[in-house]
């Protein structure tokens, strides 16, 4: 199974969504897909779809999951960081009102630096889908944070 | 010590409550918008609903201005953290006017610029992390948090 997600951003990401419904019409995907589309306002057919899922529901489908497709956002970097599953990011980009501004484009091109898969086009999904590669992201850490916080302010 | 969390839904609450090691010794009051995942997570905490969206939403930005203001003189917290995004601008800059300490975690999705709110609650942060040494260069002020 493959699962979708693009975060509670307000924004729409149906350029994904299409992307996504071009490859399931034309055979590149021929297993199950769960996509949580957030505030999109085109929905692949013949998948099953949902535009919030509850946490715990969410928590079950990415260990059900082959493989994760993910925006490049805060929650689903953190995600992917604590799970040692296959992921491919797809950044929004501005130029098509996916986000305010251009940094999840910084962001998965700093990331494409440490092997992270990155998929700028449908063929980049296609490619990655074929050769699942897992790449620990291990850039953040709760623990440092918070050892900072306590130093300054115990 | 007196702390108020203030964070967006989705990404940004989610760091916020990886900072459970943190906060939990801690007297402390959030601030959030109200989701069905906040509602259920923040059960048993203090919490005071925003205003959403704050994406160039004028209105909803005077909004949080005033519940900052009541939030802040009520409570009088000793620090204010956020980790992102625009609700926060608000509370850090009058928490910083009211003389609370400010603290903005930068969200790890900002490589080469900061974040709009921070850039807006920059002049009024005590500390600020970032996650990238890009972004640290172009912002001496700010600390960078590495694993």
């Amino acid at each position: 199974m493959i699962l979708v997600t693009v975060g509670t951003e307000q924004f729409p990401f149906n350029r994904l969504m299409s992307w996504i419904q071009v490859m399931t019409k034309r055979g590149f995907i021929s297993e199950e897909v769960v996509v949580q589309y957030g505030s999109s306002t085109t929905v692949p057919t013949g998948v099953k779809s949902y535009p919030l899922l509850a946490p715990e529901q969410f928590q079950a489908l990415t260990k059900q999951a082959r493989i994760i497709i993910g925006h490049c956002g805060e929650g689903t970097i953190l995600l992917l960081s604590a799970t040692a599953k296959p992921y491919i990011l797809v950044p929004r980009s501005q130029k098509f009102k996916e986000h305010i501004d251009d940094h999840q484009i910084e962001l998965a091109e700093a990331l494409a630096q440490f092997n992270v898969p990155i998929a700028w086009s449908p063929g980049d999904l296609v490619r990655f889908l074929a050769l699942p590669r897992i790449v620990p992201v291990t850039l953040i850490s709760a623990t440092t944070i918070c050892a900072r916080l306590h130093d300054r302010f115990k | 010590m007196k702390v108020i969390l203030v964070c967006s839904t989705g990404g940004h609450f989610q760091a916020m409550q990886n900072l459970y090691p943190f906060w939990r010794n801690h007297q402390r009051i959030w601030v959030t918008f109200y989701s069905e995942n906040t509602k259920a997570t923040l059960d048993a905490e203090t919490v005071y609903w925003a205003w959403s969206p704050t994406n160039r939403n004028l209105v909803n930005l005077v909004r949080n201005v005033f519940l900052a203001w009541q939030v802040l003189s009520q409570e009088t917290p000793h620090l204010v953290i956020s980790t992102g995004a625009g609700v926060a601008v608000p509370f850090l800059i009058l928490a910083k006017l009211l003389g609370s300490q400010t603290v903005f975690i930068e969200s790890i999705t900002r490589v080469k610029q900061l974040s709009l709110s921070a850039r807006l609650a920059l002049p009024f942060l005590d500390t600020l992390y970032v996650h990238w040494p890009q972004l640290q260069a172009r912002y001496p002020r700010a600390e960078i948090i590495s694993s």
